[in-house]
Parts: C-alpha cells; sequence; structure tokens
C-alpha cells in the first residue's frame, strides 16, 4: 500500500527531528540559574551554543567533501582498460555517422552539376572533397583521438594531484576555524564559544561567513568535477557525429564548437588543481604567519588596536586562502569554457529564479519604481517628498539663475513624461479609449503634467482637431520647450486628425514670441505639404513670410521655394510684385524644371490661371525650338544627293537630307511624315498626367 | 528631355518675349493625326472628350502610357510613311488603334476595320494590322486580352490574338552603300524581304 506522505507530513518531521538530535553534537550542560543577571547568561549560553552548533555542521560538511572531492579527483575519466558502455555507444555513432557519408557524396554531385545555383558552389567535389576524406580516415580514430586528449590532461591532472597529496588531510590540518575566535588559549571550538563575551560576537559572524564560503566553495569544485566526467563521456560517444558535420559546411561550426567544448571540460581539472594547490600551499604556511602575527599583536579583541588585533590579521589570511580556493573554481570555469556557456548562464539563472521565487526581484523593482516616482512629484507621497522644492522657480528668478527658465521647462517634461508613459500605457492596453482620452483633456489642465501629458498622448493618437491643438499649444504658452515637443508629437504622427494646419499656424492667439519656433516648424510643413500648400492664398504667403523672419531668412526662402513647387502662382505673382519682374517669366522659372507629374499634381486654381497656361506655352515653344520638330517631307539618305533644283534642305545630324513640303514627290528620296519635337512631346507627357482630370487634360489639348 | 534647370533672367525673359510676339506659334509639328489619344480632342465636344478621359482613366497604366506615349505617335508616322497612307487615312488609323486600346474594339476585327476606314484592300489592312499587333500591341498583350475579356465577355472563348509567332521586329535599315555612278533604281534590296 503506498505511503500517503502529505498526510503523514507531521510524523515524518518528528522522526526527522528525533534523527537530528542524535546527531547533534555534544555539549555540556548547564543550567540556568538565578545568579546576579540570569537573563543576560542564559541568553549568552543559548547564543554560544547556537554559534558552536553552526560551526560542528559546517566543519562536518567542509570534512565531508573534502573526503568526496578527494574521491572524485581521483577517479580517472577513461581508464586504460576502456569502458565498455563508451566503447559499443561510440560504435554504434560511428555506424550511423558513417551513413552520411553517402549523403555528403549525392550532395557533392548535385552541387557540382548544378554549380550555377548561388550558393551551390560551396557545396560542390571542389570544396568538399579534400575534407570529406580526411574526416572518412579520422572518423574511425575520433574516440582514441579523444582518450588522447583526456590523458594528456590526466597528466598535467597527475603532477598537481602527486604534489596535492592526501587533499581531504591537508584542507582539514589547515582550516581552524577556532584560531578565529575571541579567545585563543581556548583549545576547542566549544570551549572558545563558551569563553566568548557578548561583544565578540561580530568576530564569530566573519569566521561563520568564512567557514560557510569554505563550504560552498568545496561544494561547487565537488559538483563541477564530477559532471564533468558524465559530460566527457557524453561528448566521447557523440565525437563521430560531430566528426561527420566536419563536412558540411554549415556543420563546420558545430565541429569546432565539440573541440572547444571538449577541450575546456579537460581542462577544466588541471586549472582547478592549480588553484587548489596553491590555497593548500598558502593554508600549509599558515604556521610561519600565525607566529609572525602573534608575535606583533598587543591584544587578542577584536574591539581592542583592530588593524593589528590577531584575530583580524588570521581572519585576513583565511579570508585570501578563501579567494584562492574560490576563485580558483571561478577562474578554472572562466579559463575551461565556461563563460558565456551554458554553465554560469545556469548558475545566474538559478540565482534568478530563487530571487524571483522569493519574490526579491520583484520587490526590488517596486520598490526603484516607487522611488521613481516620488522623486518625480507624483502621488500623495511625491508631493511631500519629491518633486522640485517649493518656490524653486521663483527663487531662480530672484536669484537670476542662468538658464533657470529652462531648467524648470525641463523639469515640466520630466515630469510628465512618466505620466505620458503610464498613459499611453493605459491607451495601448485599451483602458483609455479615445473618448476617454478627449474628456480627460477637457477636464485636466495643460500645464499640469498629468494635463499636459494626456493632451501630448492625444496629439500622437490623433484625437485632437486643430482648434483643440491650437488650445493645447496656448495652454502651455510659458514653456517654449513643451510647445516645441507638442509640434513635434504632432509632426511625428504626420498632424494626424489636423485638418486645417494653417489656421493653427497663423491663430492670432499663437502670436506671442514663445510660439515662433511651434509656428515655424508648422509653417515648413504646410509648404513641403502640396494638400497644405494647396490650400494657401496671397495673405496667408505674405503673413508666412513674415512671421519666418521676412523675405531674405533661409526659413523664408525653403517656405517660399516649397510652395512655389505646390502654388508657382502665388509665388511668381509675390515676386513679380517685390521685384517687378514680368509675372510669365516668373512663371515660367517656377514651373521650368518640374516634370509632367508634378505639373499634373499641382492644384486646379492653378491650372486656371492664364499665367500658369502662358508659362506652359512658353515651355513647349522653348522645347520646340532646342529639339525641333521634323516638317513633313522628302528624305534623301545620308550620301544621297537631292537632284538639282530642288530647293534647298536640311541636314539633319545623322547625316540625311530633309526637303520639306515635298512628301516622297522626289526620285530617289524617301516619303517622309515629320517627326515630333520636344515640346511636342512633352505635350504627349502632360497628356498622359492628366488623363485622370478633364479639365486640366481640356487645358493641355489647348496648348 | 533637356530641361535646363539654371535659366538667367535674360533667357528667361528672351523666351518670354519669343512668346509674346506670337503666343499661338509653338514651332512644333501637327501631330494629332498620328494620336489615338489626341486625334479628337479638337473636334468632339466637351461631354464627349470627358466620357473619353474617363474611359481612359479606367485603363490599367501600361495601355495608358501606349494611348499617351510619343514613341505611339513615331510609329503611326512610320506606318503612315510605309503604307503611304495621307493625313485622313493616319488619323482613321490613329482612332482605330484608339479604340482598340480604349476596348471598344476587338483585335480579332481589327483588319476588317481598318479596310473599311481606311477603304484599303484587305491584303494591305492584314500587313497594317500585323504590324500593329506585333509592334506596338505586343508588350500590352495580357492587358489587351484582359479588357476585351471585361468588355466583351460572350467572346472570351474566341482567340483574342492570334496565335501565329511573333515576327522579331525589322530593324531600321542602314542605308545602301551604292557608288555615287550606280543608278539607284536598278539595285533590288533584298534585305528583310
Amino acid at each position: 500500500m503506498p505511503i500517503n506522505y502529505k498526510k503523514h507530513k507531521k510524523l515524518f518531521l518528528a522522526i526527522l527531528f528525533a534523527i537530528v538530535l542524535v546527531f547533534l553534537p555534544t555539549h555540556s550542560a548547564k543550567a540556568c540559574v538565578l545568579g546576579w543577571d540570569p537573563i543576560s547568561t542564559c541568553i549568552l549560553e543559548g547564543t554560544s551554543y547556537f554559534v558552536y552548533l553552526i560551526f560542528t555542521i559546517v566543519g562536518k560538511g567542509i570534512v565531508a567533501l573534502a573526503g568526496i572531492l578527494q574521491l572524485v579527483i581521483n577517479i580517472p575519466v577513461y581508464p586504460s582498460g576502456g569502458i565498455a558502455v563508451i566503447d559499443e555507444s561510440w560504435k554504434i555513432m560511428r555506424n550511423f555517422a558513417n551513413m552520411f557519408f553517402i549523403v555528403a557524396l549525392i550532395l557533392m554531385a548535385f552541387a557540382t552539376i548544378f554549380d550555377v545555383i548561388p550558393g551551390a558552389a560551396k557545396y560542390n567535389a571542389r570544396a568538399l572533397f579534400g575534407r570529406f576524406l580526411f574526416t572518412a580516415l579520422l572518423i574511425n580514430f575520433s574516440l582514441v583521438l579523444g582518450v588522447m586528449v583526456i590523458q594528456g590532461t590526466q597528466v598535467l591532472s597527475n603532477t598537481f594531484l602527486f604534489s596535492i597529496g592526501d587533499m581531504s588531510g591537508r584542507l582539514g590540518q589547515g582550516l581552524n576555524p577556532s584560531l578565529l575566535l575571541p579567545n585563543v588559549s581556548a583549545t576547542t571550538a566549544s570551549q572558545a564559544v563558551d569563553q566568548g563575551i557578548f561583544g565578540a560576537l561580530i568576530s564569530l559572524v566573519f569566521a561563520l561567513v568564512l567557514a560557510v564560503t569554505f563550504l560552498f566553495s568545496i561544494l561547487t569544485a565537488v559538483i563541477f568535477t564530477f559532471i564533468r566526467i558524465p559530460i566527457l563521456w557524453a561528448l566521447l560517444v557523440v565525437s563521430p557525429i560531430a566528426w561527420i558535420l566536419n563536412v558540411f559546411p554549415s556543420g563546420q561550426g558545430t565541429f569546432k564548437k565539440w573541440w572547444s567544448t571538449f577541450i575546456g571540460w579537460n581542462m577544466f581539472l588541471p586549472i582547478f588543481l592549480f588553484f587548489l594547490y596553491f590555497g593548500l600551499y598558502f593554508l600549509s604556511q599558515q604556521d610561519t604567519v600565525i607566529k609572525a602575527i602573534a608575535g606583533s599583536s598587543s591584544t587578542g579583541s577584536i574591539l581592542g588596536d583592530v588593524a593589528t588585533s590577531f584575530t583580524f590579521q588570521t581572519l585576513f589570511m583565511y579570508i585570501m586562502a578563501g579567494i584562492f580556493l574560490i576563485g580558483g573554481t571561478s577562474v578554472a570555469m572562466k579559463a575551461s569554457m565556461f563563460s558565456g556557456t551554458g554553465v554560469v548562464g545556469i548558475a545566474k539563472w538559478s540565482r534568478g529564479v530563487a530571487a524571483r521565487r522569493l519574490g526579491l526581484t520583484g520587490l526590488g523593482q517596486a520598490a526603484k519604481e516607487k522611488q521613481a516616482e516620488i522623486m518625480a512629484g507624483e502621488g500623495r507621497l511625491g508631493r511631500i517628498f519629491g518633486g522640485p522644492p517649493a518656490g524653486l522657480e521663483t527663487s531662480r528668478k530672484l536669484f537670476g539663475v542662468r538658464g533657470g527658465d529652462i531648467k524648470a521647462q525641463k523639469e515640466f517634461l520630466d515630469r510628465s513624461k512618466n505620466d505620458f508613459d503610464r498613459f499611453e500605457n493605459e491607451y495601448d492596453t485599451g483602458k483609455l479609449s479615445v473618448a476617454q482620452l478627449r474628456a480627460k483633456v477637457q477636464s485636466t489642465k495643460g500645464d499640469s503634467a498629468e494635463g499636459y501629458a494626456y493632451r501630448k498622448l492625444a496629439i500622437k493618437k490623433g484625437a485632437l482637431d486643430e482648434r483643440q491643438f491650437t488650445d493645447a499649444l496656448v495652454s502651455v504658452k510659458n514653456n517654449p520647450l513643451a510647445i516645441q515637443e507638442l509640434v513635434k508629437t504632432a509632426k511625428e504622427s504626420k498632424f494626424d486628425g489636423i485638418k486645417d494646419l494653417k489656421s493653427v499656424a497663423l491663430d492670432p492667439r499663437l502670436d506671442s514670441p514663445n510660439f515662433t519656433p511651434a509656428k515655424r516648424e508648422l509653417l515648413l510643413n504646410i509648404g513641403s505639404d502640396n494638400k497644405l500648400a494647396a490650400k494657401l492664398d496671397t495673405a496667408d504667403v505674405a503673413k508666412a513670410v513674415s512671421i519666418l523672419g521676412g523675405e531674405s531668412t533661409p526659413e523664408a526662402k525653403k517656405f517660399l521655394l516649397d510652395v512655389g513647387g505646390t502654388r508657382p502662382d502665388l509665388i511668381a505673382q509675390r515676386k513679380s510684385i517685390t521685384s517687378g519682374t514680368n509675372i510669365k517669366g516668373e512663371m515660367y522659372k517656377l514651373i521650368n524644371t518640374a516634370d509632367s507629374k508634378k505639373l499634373a499634381d499641382m492644384p486646379p486654381q492653378v491650372w486656371r490661371d492664364p499665367t500658369f497656361q502662358d508659362a506652359l506655352k512658353i515651355k513647349i515653344q522653348f522645347l520646340n525650338r532646342t529639339n525641333k520638330a521634323l516638317p513633313e517631307g522628302t528624305l534623301f539618305p545620308r550620301g544621297t544627293t537631292p537632284p538639282v533644283g530642288m530647293p534647298p534642305g536640311i541636314t539633319l545630324p545623322n547625316g540625311d537630307i530633309l526637303i520639306p513640303g515635298r512628301p516622297g514627290a522626289i526620285p530617289g528620296g524617301r516619303k517622309f511624315k515629320g517627326r515630333p519635337g520636344g515640346g511636342d512631346k512633352f505635350k504627349m507627357q502632360l497628356d498622359n498626367a492628366t488623363t485622370g482630370n478633364g479639365f486640366k487634360n481640356g487645358v493641355v489639348a489647348r496648348l | 528631355m533637356d530641361i535646363d534647370n539654371n535659366l538667367t533672367q535674360e533667357q528667361v525673359d528672351y523666351e518670354v518675349s519669343q512668346f509674346e510676339q506670337s503666343p499661338n506659334v509653338n514651332w512644333g509639328m501637327d501631330f494629332e493625326y498620328y494620336s489615338p489619344f489626341r486625334v479628337d480632342a479638337k473636334n468632339i465636344s466637351e461631354a464627349s472628350w470627358e466620357n473619353f478621359l474617363q474611359k481612359v482613366n479606367m485603363l490599367s497604366v501600361p495601355i495608358k502610357n501606349i494611348l499617351t506615349d510619343a514613341n505611339t505617335v513615331e510609329f503611326i508616322i512610320t506606318l503612315a510613311e510605309d503604307f503611304e497612307l495621307s493625313n485622313d487615312q493616319s488619323a482613321s488609323i490613329s482612332r482605330v488603334i484608339r479604340n482598340v486600346l480604349i476596348g471598344d474594339l476587338l483585335v480579332n476585327d481589327l483588319t476588317t476595320s481598318i479596310s473599311q476606314k481606311l477603304t484599303l484592300d484587305q491584303d494591305t489592312a492584314k500587313q497594317i494590322r500585323d504590324s500593329i499587333v506585333n509592334n506596338l500591341l505586343a508588350p500590352i498583350t495580357e492587358d489587351i486580352k484582359k479588357l476585351q475579356d471585361e468588355k466583351f465577355p460572350e467572346t472570351t472563348n474566341r482567340p483574342v490574338m492570334p496565335s501565329r509567332p511573333q515576327t522579331p521586329k525589322i530593324p531600321e535599315r542602314p542605308d545602301l552603300k551604292i557608288e555615287q555612278d550606280i543608278n539607284r533604281n536598278n539595285v533590288v534590296d533584298l534585305r528583310n524581304k
């Protein structure tokens, strides 16, 4: 009948407790009697017994582990007689891997036949055959080669093992924790603890930590020296697969990884033994060190002269020895291969799992977040403990702090950023709808961090129209950085939701200098956007130029150039007035570089403008003159002279002679119907580009 | 197309003055006869033109390009030269091509239509049709098939385009190297026959 462990949990615990009690270290019984300070005496007694208990457990643990380590490091990975399970498994793997030679041959054959296929070149016979032969030969020796590497590293290990000798004995002799205790005259740890005073507990804690560190250092060493054996066996067994992979270009990485892993695990033991040897050597020389310390120290108490006290110096020596032992394991891991590979990763993962399970990670993260919130001045605590100090802005102004304004503006943006991130998160997860966002914009003030964050999010999500966008800008009128950020956000969202950007840029409420950079940005956007520029009129252009600082500023020039690409009518008119030139000439200059597609995209009011139509005609005339149309007539191919008495012909660039107006009537000539000129071709392109628009195409037809 | 991007004010003034002197002269050619797109642009009503533009706008881009391309104009001019077509006949062939391109005429009815509209014999009409199909319509065969399938669903089972192999486009013949003292009429040019 199966035992229900859960049901009998209490019973099992009681049995376990009894067993532990039996094995507890013996300690002379001492009843607490009423002396002059019975309570403190009892506490001291209890504490000393507890510390003694832990020391005993840790010490026994070290002894046991040292014994196991001694046993494990002396286990040969591959004894001279071989290991049946490895040999037989390796044979199976080798036979399996041999099948892949056929696959490799077929692959090579196909890659050689279809050499033209991109990427096939690296699989053809020329590329693979050398490695194929090499592998075919060495795959049979993969076990031998592996064993050679193992034995090579074993030679190194043996050198250290021989030097170390009885490792567990030396470790046990070397480590005497009682030396760390306050009263050095005591012979055992128990007595040392009994004689200890309450103030010396600090040194006890140090000693305890060091002892536990030794324990874990040896535990780690035991684990790694032990697990390397099955790992090396497994690597030996799969070695034929690693070798066969070497034939294929994509498997060479795996082959190299196999070697690095194999050599890494082999090298672990010699490197670890080197450090163990060094640590033990250091411990074995402790007599000399302790004598020197005893000679120089005046007191045994750690609370006395700390730097020269016996306990402190002894502690330091043990720490050094501990560093060699722990560091030795760590260096052995890194030097062999573990850094960046699975082992260190597993260690980190296990630590992370433990921290997460205990809630430490979550706790830490939550604490950090709350602290950031408080420092940013958010929430009830933030208003009390965080945020900028009261009266900071006023004081900055009072003292004339340079850049004080900018600092305040930046701080405002920083405060609002956290709110913004939170609101955006809510929006993205569906906790905040567009309607709710609009309501929040209505119900909050734009100059508060929260209200600003809602407005910024609404702009980003295209939830504000032009009037609301202008209101949002006005609400932060004293913070140019905030204004700039709002405009930048709107620009990034391509002014989504704002249909009439012109009304924002030219709104009289934004006439303060704080808005000038923002308006400049908006106007330049309008200029470069065909649809927005199409809605401008002469007065708008004049106002825009004035906002941009006048005709001669780079911004105004760029604006006029951009608008000229969409609204040449407005710009030509303006230029002819300001510079007194012919308006047709100005229009011609503006459309001269535009291709037929761009011209066709210009708004209907441009196409309606007679000046624009005339400019198109000028362009057609110009192109027809520079790339002439050939008239109808008779063509005399190059080398053929027209009969005597013919009217003078036109010699064409290819040497043909054309006599216009006489289609095919002249003997020896070829009938020629004429060829369109550059302007004619431009007209055809315009036809093509305007086929979707009857009005524009009608204009082209009449050109 | 050569467009001077850096016109000086003098050049601009000159161009404007040239235009002011003769605004209706454009020094081009009267290519309307040879353009399937423009052939009736000046002599049909505004409403008909609008209707035509709507049809054109529904066409696929490759067909639209062929309809308005300068190369199409040059192709029809060459056709008119080769078959000695008058201006009226050139305009008719432009209309026939236009009708095919906008889907008002089946390619299979091209020979009959050419023969009727241009008052030409069947053989010449067939030659013109072959030239149009092989040289002008070849790049847009699939688009034309699709268009005709939409416009004439009852004829979908009919072979839309002939299955005859495409003859390669005849390259423009270079000038014969004939000595000056030899009469050209006595030389028979056997190339491309």
